[in-house]
């Protein structure tokens, strides 16, 4: 849905599938794309060719972060990759951004055909401190007894912002994993969506994030169960410091029908700072009554007891915080392959922390 | 070399043909999985069978539709002058409702939750005034009007288990009574209307200032044409030892209740307060908007009851808010089980450190019924304390939405909050939504949210069967043991009443 802001003209996205009250300003969220030009990105080729009709055929699932967000996507797209996933290697693709390459408008397509299984891994990050901009969308296709673990790393500067939308759909049997990390950008704002069509259809989401100095996150989740006895988690860990403000918007909407359907949430915050925001909005709706759902929101300082221990086995409190949060974001780095990526991740967070 | 290529490709046609024949298989193995799980799904779901309409007993007795004054359907500024002349208010009260009714035509049906489309206020009277003087005395009460109230048990519990008692038919308040020791020790339990006369000054400060008339459309529409209601106030130190009750009946169709409830608890005081609402089932739109205002005092503690069963024609907007000050307690117990739309989110600001709100609900949203209900709190001082549990039933088609705010300031440090909500929901038609909001604005918080939504527990109902129960039965047990930690909050009596009103509500679903 594109709602525009009739008062100040701004874009607005990511609008909660059932709102709320409309004064705790968490009904949508503000969208701060500038560029309205057709910019070549020429750090990595293009892959495959776009498949038109299967583009249409997502974009009537959803509309991604908003219509209008899409419409830029199609417009200014300057980077556009299909994948027919087969039993292989991983996929790892580098998105690097700098003066040179100040614009990212990347389409994605990912096709995992029936009984394949296989790894992609899109990884965004700033080679300088310049202002970039991104705007990507990911159609996921999980087809029957496919398996697929999308794992999406984002680590821009600071000056930077990062909008993401994911689409999917999975088929019977099938399975799609997704872990997302989060480590950058001024302002992020992250949209998934998936339709469980399949019989026993499987989601599970995985994020870490780590909000620090003026960062803006809004992470938008929207698991649909529409097949019988479909399986369902997003499971969100982070950790905020300095001036962050972090929105946790997930949803599981059992849709008529899903009967047997399993649906968990589950989002962690810890505070560091005193000057942090945090909001979480969990949505459960149900409209099938032969369904379990679960959500939990939790969120805190560090446990003092853990601090505690560790303290006294001479690390320093800011290295003893700094391994607890780590230890958070454990389960969602462990999804990527790549060891070299993983530990540059640790470190970063490691660093962040022990420096604030 | 062509040797070899042949033998990759035919190696490439085995594996595609291996492919298909897995996937056939897999497609097989499937269908006749579903169909198993299907069938293994239909048999715990035994079939049920369904009752519209119920009797819902006393709640339903219509009374002729007599009156003494019912002023046109509809809202304008004549209107609420009217109400205003007929009640002889002073001007600043005529001013308020002005004001609000301004604030009313500028606000818009909120875009969020229950369709309120249907409800047109040009179809509602929103003042009827019954035969009847308001009494002290049940005797004094017209016939009618008493027998309504006597199959509601009402003047029995006054003399059994309560301190005070107040009555509301219609617009007007019929009946208002307060035990001789606590008057004594300087406790107020009026009607609205009798406080406004009689207590300027502490009306003039307090009302309005906790629900503002801005807060939204109904609220504003509630300060427009206000009527009847209650004003209790608790001295400094005083407890009042057995609850208070008003409770408020709606006769007339198509008809608007606007009631102003008014609680003051000063210093180290303490008041439980118990509010029931009723009304005979009509096919015309009926509207309540009822305005709640509690002060909470210095270490004062307010414990505030509502059992709702109004008909299914009702649409329930009522506001409800507290604001709390240092070491002060407000406890909300809130029962909504009648009405045809209902939102309702009872808020507690606390203001004052070491503040506490605790909130119990029960929803049960039945056939046609759409009941948004919730708890908002709202921590402004630092080691505030609050906690939400909430069990919402839904059934026959029934919605049953939870809906919430916890917000912590910034500088409210060292604040704890915790939720739990739970959902529980009887056959396939009905819906259960939960839409909780938490906003944090420090890092010193301890906050934790729980909420489970789904059917009830296969295991549980058997292990009840398996000694001795039938499978209706079971279920009854394990809806009545879902809705026990209201029930355990509530007066003995009300506890029976809220029972009796599942056991009702669950006719139609088991069995």
């Amino acid at each position: 849905m594109t709602k525009i802001n009739r008062r100040t003209n701004e874009l607005r996205g990511n609008t909660l599938p059932a709102l709320t009250w409309n004064w705790m300003d968490v009904n949508d969220v503000k969208i701060d794309l500038q560029n309205n030009q057709k910019i070549p990105y020429t750090a990595v080729q293009s892959v495959g060719e776009i498949d038109q009709e299967l583009k249409h055929t997502f974009y009537d699932l959803d509309h991604g972060i908003s219509e209008e967000v899409m419409r830029m996507n199609s417009e200014q797209c300057n980077l556009a990759n299909h994948w027919r996933i087969s039993d292989r290697e991983p996929i790892e693709v580098r998105l690097p951004q700098s003066a040179e390459n100040p614009l990212l408008v990347d389409q994605n397509q990912i096709i995992v055909p029936p009984l394949q299984n296989g790894t992609i891994v899109l990884y965004n990050y700033s080679e300088d401190d310049s202002r970039v901009e991104r705007n990507s969308t990911i159609l996921v296709d999980v087809e029957n007894d496919a398996e697929i673990n999308v794992v999406l790393v984002q680590r821009l500067n600071e000056n930077s912002i990062s909008n993401v939308s994911i689409v999917a759909r999975v088929g019977d049997g099938a399975k799609l994993s997704l872990a997302t990390v989060e480590l950058g950008a001024g302002n992020t704002v992250f949209h998934y969506m998936v339709d469980m069509e399949g019989f026993g259809a499987e989601s599970h989401v995985k994020t870490a994030y780590l909000g620090s100095g003026n960062n803006h996150l809004d992470l938008f989740y929207h698991v649909r169960h529409i097949g019988e006895e479909c399986i369902s988690d997003i499971q969100v860990n982070g950790a905020l410091m300095d001036h962050a403000v972090k929105k946790f918007r997930g949803t599981i909407d059992f849709v008529e029908g899903c009967s047997g359907s399993d649906g968990n949430e589950e989002e962690f915050t810890i505070l560091l700072d005193d000057t942090v925001r945090s909001i979480a909005v969990p949505l459960l709706l149900a409209h099938e009554d032969d369904i379990v759902g679960n959500h939990a929101a939790s969120a805190g300082q560090i446990d003092e007891e853990q601090l505690f221990y560790l303290m006294s086995r001479g690390l320093s409190r800011k290295e003893s915080e700094s391994l607890i949060v780590e230890s958070r974001m454990t389960p969602t780095f462990d999804q990527i392959p790549n060891e070299e990526l993983r530990l540059d991740l640790r470190k970063e967070v490691h660093s962040k922390i022990l420096h604030r | 070399m062509s040797n070899l290529r042949s033998n990759l490709t035919s190696d490439h046609n085995v594996k595609q043909l291996d492919t298909e024949r897995i996937l056939a298989e897999k497609a097989a193995e499937r269908e006749a999985l579903k169909e198993s799980r299907r069938k293994e799904r239909a048999e715990k779901l035994k079939e049920r069978t369904y009752v519209e309409e119920f009797d819902r007993g006393v709640y339903d007795i219509k009374n002729p539709n007599t009156y003494e004054i019912m002023l046109d359907k509809g809202l304008n500024e004549e209107i609420v002058r009217e109400i205003s002349s007929i009640k002889d208010e002073p001007d600043w009260m005529l001013e308020k409702r002005l004001a609000a009714l301004e604030i009313y035509r500028e606000l818009k049906n909120p875009n969020w939750g229950p369709d309120l489309s249907e409800l047109n206020m040009d179809e509602i009277a929103t003042y009827i005034r019954p035969k009847a003087q308001m009494e002290s005395n049940w005797q004094e009460v017209p016939d009618e009007i008493r027998k309504t109230f006597e199959l509601l048990g009402i003047p029995e519990a006054e003399l059994d288990y309560l301190s005070g008692v107040g009555a509301q038919y219609d617009s007007e308040v019929v009946y208002h009574n307060v035990k001789d020791y606590l008057a004594l020790q300087g406790v107020v339990y009026t009607d609205f209307e009798s406080a406004v006369e009689q207590y300027p000054e502490i009306i003039q400060e307090y009302f309005g200032t906790c629900l503002k008339p801005t807060l939204h459309r109904y609220s504003a529409l509630h300060y427009a044409v206000w009527s009847g209601g209650s004003y209790v106030y608790v001295p400094e130190g005083v407890h009042v030892d057995i609850p208070l009750q008003s409770y408020f009946r709606m006769n007339a169709p198509g008809a608007g209740q606007f009631e102003h409830t008014l609680i003051i608890v000063e210093k180290g005081g303490s008041l439980h307060f118990i509010e029931g609402c009723s009304a005979p089932r009509y096919n015309t739109i009926n509207l309540h908007a009822g305005g709640v205002e509690l002060f909470v005092k210095e270490g004062a503690k307010l414990r505030y009851s509502t059992i709702e069963n109004w008909s299914r024609n009702m649409y329930n907007l009522n506001s409800k808010r507290a604001i709390v000050e240092k070491d002060g307690v407000i406890e909300w117990i809130s029962g909504s089980f009648g009405s045809r739309v209902s939102m309702l989110y009872p808020a507690s600001i606390l203001i004052g450190e070491g503040a506490r709100s605790e909130f119990t609900g029960i929803t049960f949203a039945g056939a046609g019924q759409t009941l948004d209900t919730g708890a908002q709190v709202v921590h402004k001082a630092p080691h505030t304390y609050s906690a939400v549990e909430t069990k919402s039933i839904s059934k026959g088609g029934g919605k049953a939405i939870y809906r919430s705010l916890v917000q912590v300031e910034e500088g409210a440090y060292g604040c704890r909050s915790n939720t739990d909500c739970q959902s529980l929901m009887l056959d396939a038609q009905s819906r259960g939504d939960t839409i909780p909001t938490i906003i944090l604005k420090n890092d010193d918080v301890d906050f934790g949210h729980e909420a489970k939504i789904g059917r009830i527990d296969d295991q549980a109902i058997f292990y009840l069967m398996s000694r001795g129960l039938s499978e209706e039965e079971a279920k009854a047990m394990i809806v009545r043991g879902f809705a026990e930690p209201v029930a355990k909050e509530l007066p003995l009596e009300y506890a029976v009443e809220m029972n009796e009103l599942i056991n009702l509500e669950l006719k139609g679903a088991i069995g």
